[in-house]
């Protein structure tokens, strides 16, 4: 290629990325905080992590999800290490992470401040067990163009292969209350 | 004689057991602050290590107390989420960032050089360092 043709097709690259990037413009957030909860009438014991990584396209609806298992902070220390190394596996099984799509809402929709209730569906994946997914969610469009995104669902233990032991059942709940909340930035 | 010296002694194994076992049980988390740094390199030598080889680089700092130093690109959250100290890496799609408490105030401005430890939790775009204690 001469430097001539060079210049040609890089000023051709310049040109067309503007484009390119509105026409496919994602959202996405480093710091979603998710939150869950089990509930018994002995315990009640509860989860964060602050740093789920989400990517949101809305042209497409695509949307992906993963946060690393290891991030989820307890009150106790013994809770946590509980959490990891006998229920999660954690040195095993890093990361949750879902792949799917949201349903209910449209690209023209996002433009314009707004609260709207969508579907959430997809395939969830953690402790090395995937399932099918759906739930509800919400997608509010803030006067500043970011969205916030909110989904309250739950997840129970035994569907993805989490043994809790008897001895435990009464401090554990099987059905676990899984709080999502994330504000996407344009990419 | 002999039997109540057993009694006592027996009485007091079981409470001191007790006083352990509820101590262990309501034991908080522990803060980078209290703890020494097992490791010690920079933030680009560490996203490096995970940004090459993932398994590897669980085995070696994952779950340990990592002191890092580096520049600092951003500092943001805070209002009731944890502040993020995020440390360059020589890669703009990536940071070390290291999560501090949400009440603790932070005076750095991006492109301070900092250094931080933090007990690290693995690779997921950035590599995350929890409970994070400023060391300089």
């Amino acid at each position: 290629m001469t430097m001539n043709t060079t210049i040609k097709s890089l000023a051709l690259v310049c040109l067309l990325i503007p484009t390119l990037s509105n026409a496919q413009e994602r959202f996405a957030s480093r710091t979603g905080h998710v939150a869950f909860r089990s509930e018994t009438t002995v315990e009640t014991i509860e989860a964060n992590n602050h740093k789920a990584t989400s990517v949101y396209d809305p042209n497409t609806g695509a949307l992906e999800f993963a946060v690393l298992i290891k991030a989820f902070e307890f009150e106790k220390a013994l809770m946590q290490e509980h959490f990891n190394e006998n229920y999660m596996e954690s040195n095993t099984y890093p990361k949750a992470v879902f792949k799917g799509k949201v349903v209910g809402v449209t690209a023209a929709d996002l433009k314009k401040p707004g609260k709207h209730d969508v579907t959430v569906e997809g395939e969830l994946t953690m402790h090395g067990v995937s399932n099918k997914v759906t739930n509800k969610a919400t997608i509010s469009v803030e006067p500043t163009g970011t969205l916030k995104a909110e989904s309250n669902f739950v997840i129970k233990a035994e569907d993805y292969k989490i043994d809790i032991p008897s001895v435990v059942r009464k401090q554990i709940a099987e059905e676990i209350q899984v709080k999502v909340r994330i504000d996407y930035q344009k990419m | 004689m002999n039997k109540r010296i057993l009694i006592i002694l027996m009485t007091l194994a079981v409470v001191a057991g007790g006083i352990y076992g509820y101590r262990e049980w309501n034991r908080g988390l522990e803060q980078a602050n209290e703890v020494k740094a097992e490791v010690t390199l920079t933030a680009e030598e560490l996203f490096k290590a995970y940004t090459s080889d993932e398994a590897g680089a669980n085995q070696k700092f994952t779950d340990k107390v990592v002191q890092v130093s580096g520049t600092v690109r951003e500092v943001n959250g805070g209002n009731g989420s944890p502040v993020n100290v995020l440390l360059e890496t020589g890669d703009p799609l990536g940071a070390v960032v290291c999560e501090f408490a949400a009440d603790m105030t932070i005076e750095l401005k991006s492109g301070a050089k900092t250094t931080v430890k933090g007990f690290c939790t693995g690779y997921n775009l950035d590599v995350l360092l929890q409970r994070c204690a400023i060391v300089e």
